[in-house]
């Protein structure tokens, strides 16, 4: 029974090393981006930082318009979106998933719990998002642990987000 | 192989009466699938809801979670049925069970244990019939929560059992057909754990009295176990993990043994879920190493 055990730890243990950046071309596209960050500051592309498996600056757009694109078909959710403002909130999306992982932009957004006052989101309705920026992250192409490591960093927003 | 004989050939009347009651139990868990609720269920995340452990209880395949039975999220409930399969060679274990989840908070379930004694009846020790175990169970989340905020989540369950054969339970001489556990489990699950993959740790801690489940009858005293779930995430939809499920000892003539199992799971969508493990169960009713396989499916409407 032990053996059994060391074998799954075997198993499983490959997983927990870096993977080699798959994010390539994307990546040095982001330094010269004129949307890089409204403050100037030089975007973070340490190799393995999130910013960097997410893409840089364009695949974080390419993924969040993937993402809107999940949302907007969502029936469970797309009725709060009704009178959203797609290219504010994308540009909003934008600067603060680069902002949250790494890549120097400034979040020029409503702070989360005045962005989502009224609406009175449900647990629920905040797992379907996710499912849906899940879903939008892996059409985009985003590595697995990229697309787990930026959800873990949004799931600390939850208790900022649900029921406001 | 080492049996031990139990002579037990006047309980085979009583004992023969329960067996067609697993199918039944089969047919209401399917019924219980197709009869779940219309309204919204599927609030929690993928893999969320665990699967149903062979003792009815949302968990892992031999260890309850903390987690609720079902995708309901609060505002939400849902209906789940489930059957496993386990197979050593000299025994097998068939379970059915039915579970409701209300609110992301409340969790009820009814199984069915059914114990088929192959090597002690080609031996000659045994009748040809079945055990039957039912399990009638609940499980309350305290507080916590299994991926937000800073608390895993916890939750206190108690799980009634009775065994149906009286007779099979005297002649092992166990002290009653009938007891109940009581456990404390504590569940987390993060996001990005093992190389950036859902990886679930769970614990939970027991008191018990039963014998193998219950199969053999209860102790009048209590023991206390411990029990641990791990489980990564490789891809979205499948799952490796270990289980680990310490057991009381207190039955001289059929000694007991920690269990343990690896397995893969497979859950393609909320509706489905299956696993499958190699599992080592120890010395079962006085024959030794028992290893075998075990299959479970889960479904939820
Ligand atoms: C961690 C997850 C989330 C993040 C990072 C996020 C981020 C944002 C941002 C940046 C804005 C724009 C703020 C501004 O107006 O300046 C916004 C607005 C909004 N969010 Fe979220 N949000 C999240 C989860 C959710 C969820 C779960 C829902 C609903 C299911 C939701 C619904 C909305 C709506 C309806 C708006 C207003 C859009 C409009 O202007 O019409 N958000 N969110």
């Amino acid at each position: 029974m032990r053996f059994a055990f060391a074998l799954l730890l075997i198993a499983l243990s490959p997983i927990g090393h870096t993977r080699p950046l798959e994010a390539g071309p994307a990546a040095p596209v982001a330094t010269s981006e004129e949307h890089a960050s409204p403050t100037g500051a030089a975007p973070a592309l340490a190799p393995g930082s999130l910013y960097a498996d997410l893409g840089g600056q364009e695949g974080i757009t390419r993924m969040v318009e993937a993402i809107i694109v999940e949302v907007k078909a969502d029936k469970r959710i797309a009725y709060l979106f009704e009178d959203t403002d797609w290219d504010y909130l994308r540009d909003r999306l934008v600067e603060q998933i680069c902002e949250l992982s790494g890549g120097g932009c400034e979040y020029t957004g409503l702070p989360m719990p005045d962005a989502h006052s009224g609406m009175a989101i449900t647990r629920a309705e905040f797992n379907w998002f996710v499912e849906d920026t899940e879903r939008g992250m892996r059409k985009a192409g985003v590595p697995l642990a990229a697309q787990n490591r930026l959800l873990a960093l949004l799931a600390k927003l939850h208790g900022d987000i649900v029921g406001q | 192989m080492q049996v031990q004989s139990i002579r037990l050939g006047h309980a085979s009347t009583a004992l023969r009466l329960a067996k067609h009651d697993w199918r039944k139990a089969v047919l209401i868990a399917a019924l219980a699938i197709l009869a779940g609720p219309a309204l919204a269920n599927d609030g929690k995340l993928l893999g969320a809801a665990g699967l149903s452990s062979i003792d009815g209880s949302a968990g892992g395949g031999l260890v309850p979670w903390a987690v609720i039975a079902g995708y309901g999220e609060q505002g939400q409930w849902d209906t789940t049925g489930a059957v496993s399969y386990v197979d050593t060679g000299d025994f097998n274990l068939r379970t059915a069970s039915v579970s409701v989840g209300w609110n992301d908070r409340l969790e009820l379930s009814a199984a069915r244990l059914s114990l088929g004694l192959d090597a002690l009846v080609a031996a000659g020790a045994f009748p040809d019939v079945r055990l039957d175990t039912d399990v009638l169970a609940a499980k309350l989340r305290l507080g916590g929560d299994l991926i937000y905020g800073d608390l895993p989540q916890l939750s206190a369950g108690v799980q009634w059992r009775h065994s149906r054969d009286r007779e099979l339970i005297d002649a092992v001489g166990a002290d009653d057909t009938t007891g109940y556990d009581v456990y404390l489990a504590a569940s987390r699950l993060w996001i990005a754990g093992i190389g950036g993959r859902r990886t679930l740790a769970n614990v939970t801690l027991r008191s018990t009295g039963a014998h193998q489940l219950g199969l053999l009858g209860f102790d009048d005293d209590r023991t206390f176990v411990v029990e641990g779930s791990l489980a990564v995430f490789v891809t979205p939809t499948v799952a490796l993990g270990a289980e680990y499920r310490s057991k009381p000892d207190a039955l001289a003539l059929a000694p007991e043994d920690d269990w343990f199992d690896v397995f893969v799971g497979w859950f393609p969508n909320k509706h489905w879920h299956a696993a499958l493990a190699y599992v080592d169960l120890g010395s079962v009713g006085g024959v030794q190493d028992q290893q075998g396989f075990y299959l479970t499916i889960k479904g939820s409407p």
